[in-house]
């Protein structure tokens, strides 16, 4: 078989063909994408000896009865997770999508998803979960980065071929990112920038002059 | 005149001295403060009051100073180190002193123990004084705690590091910044989710001197408001967007509401914060 190239395969076409469709779309109604859960399983020798990682994906996505409590995400805050983690640019995550990057922007906003883009986003999303190595710029690198049969990992997930990239790429092992402490309140607020109306309507102030006095200074002038 | 060396007892006493002080610290009492003018064209009072008198410099009374300089700085040798930079304090009234709290007034900065006084720091004016000026001073802590050190810190920042926008964005946001401050329009949505914002971040491609430009401005919310009241971001992001039609060198502009932990350390750092002048006082 031969392996897809750059603009070799129409985008979106994977989700419009998916047979899950049907239970993406129910789960649409709620605009929440569960993938905690999935990935969780996906973690497991269980999970990788059965059924596919996207199966496996969307099968604790519906059933939400894995071993690992899942995680609620809202679309946009997985949008935002895939643009930090997999390091690619707005335009080149249109792309995945099929989309302007003037819509996923909008996506990004709250706009909801269709059942097809938002399960795609959950692929996508689980995909990118996999293979990450821990830092945005070393995954782009690696999703951009041309294999030896002339193929990039990014064409493959704009063609929906999840599996191969995560058999091209391996799993990531990245290190848990360290969650540090909240900051204090009044820390929090001291670091706070001025409300935009305020910045946005600075006021250029004049002269300030309160009528002092004045005198003639003593000064000695030299060169230095 | 030669310098006085390192074993001269002076400089440890001045540097004994400027221990204890921080940036933000103040006197009060009777200062003089002290700048340079043409004397054919003297443009204030202070000038014009001694341009007839041979002289170039102009010295005037004001209620103290305040230091402005670093606390690093502060607290080096005066042999390595020997000046610290001082700013006239002025007095307010309560009304411009919360413009300033808010932020409205970049030109002055609040001195957290002397606020209830409407006592604050002329940020327009500065000058240079040797430390041993300030360690015969009577020191007023200006700055009680880290937050309010911070406070003080930012505020002389944003004095020096606003950014110059293009005049034409200027004119691109002039819209949006008029819906950020009608005072008439308190009702709509869209301008009350603008004010609640935390902050809006515009970003310019390749760079804004260019012949052509794509703007993305990057509107961000409190980590927790998923909507505004009941409406959707992308809703309220498409009013906002068509008050700023692509014009002129902006071919593109790009929006998006996000939360700040959504907004990465790359997309900061190349946004600069929508800072501008009150139009309405131009010209």
């Amino acid at each position: 078989m031969s392996l897809p190239c750059v603009d070799r395969y129409p985008l979106g076409m994977p989700c419009s063909t998916t047979s899950a469709q049907g239970a993406m779309r129910d789960r649409v109604s709620h605009l929440l994408i569960r993938v905690g859960g999935a990935l969780g399983v996906l973690g497991t020798t269980s999970a990788d000896s059965g059924a596919t990682p996207d199966h496996a994906f969307i099968m604790q996505a519906q059933t939400n009865s894995g071993v690992h409590v899942p995680e609620s995400q809202a679309p946009s805050a997985a949008i935002m997770e895939l643009r930090r983690v997999s390091g690619l640019t707005w335009d080149q995550l249109a792309r995945l999508f099929g989309i302007t990057r003037r819509s996923l922007h909008f996506w990004a906003s709250g706009k909801p998803l269709t059942p097809a883009h938002e399960e795609r986003l959950s692929r996508l999303l689980a995909t990118v979960r996999r293979l990450d190595r821990g830092s945005a710029h070393a995954n782009r690198t690696l999703l951009l980065g041309v294999h030896a049969d002339g193929c990039l990992p990014f064409d493959l997930l704009v063609a929906g071929q999840y599996e191969r990239v995560l058999a091209l790429l391996g799993p990531g092992h990245a290190p848990a990112r360290p969650h540090p402490a909240a900051l204090a309140v009044d820390a929090r607020v001291a670091r706070a920038p001025h409300a935009p109306e305020d910045v946005a309507g600075s006021l250029p102030d004049r002269v300030h002059t309160e009528g002092e006095k004045v005198r003639v200074p003593r000064v000695a002038r030299g060169r230095t | 005149m030669a310098v006085p060396g390192q074993e001269q007892p002076h400089y440890h006493r001045v540097d004994t001295a400027l221990q204890a002080w921080r940036q933000g610290d103040c006197v009060l009492g009777e200062h003089w403060f002290i700048h340079r003018f043409n004397p054919t064209v003297p443009l204030t009072e202070a000038s014009a009051a001694v341009s007839d008198q041979g002289v170039d410099l102009a010295e005037s009374a004001v209620r103290g100073l305040v230091v402005l300089t670093q606390t690093c700085d502060i607290v080096r040798t005066s042999l390595e180190r020997p000046f610290l930079e001082v700013a006239p304090i002025v007095e307010v009234s309560a009304q411009v002193a919360h413009e300033i709290d808010r932020g409205r007034r970049p030109v002055y900065a609040i001195i957290p123990a002397l606020r209830a006084r409407g006592l604050v720091a002329d940020l327009d004016r500065t000058m240079t004084v040797e430390k041993a000026v300030v360690a015969q001073w009577a020191r007023i802590a200006g700055c009680r705690t880290d937050a309010e050190a911070r406070r003080f810190a930012l505020a002389l920042v944003r004095k020096r590091a606003r950014v110059a926008f293009p005049d034409d964005f200027t004119a691109l946001v002039a819209r949006l910044q008029a819906r950020l401050l009608e005072k008439h329009d308190r009702q709509s949505d869209e301008g009350r989710a603008l004010r609640a914002l935390w902050e809006i971040r515009v970003r310019a491609a390749p760079s804004w001197d260019a012949p052509t430009v794509e703007v993305t401005f990057w509107f961000i919310h409190e980590e927790e408001a998923m909507d505004f009241e009941g409406r959707r971001w992308d809703i309220l992001l498409d009013d906002w967007l068509q008050l700023m039609p692509a014009a002129g060198r902006f071919r593109q502009v790009h929006g998006t509401v996000l939360a700040l932990e959504d907004l990465t350390a790359k997309e900061y750092v190349e946004s600069d914060p929508l800072d501008l002048d009150h139009l309405s006082t131009r010209g």
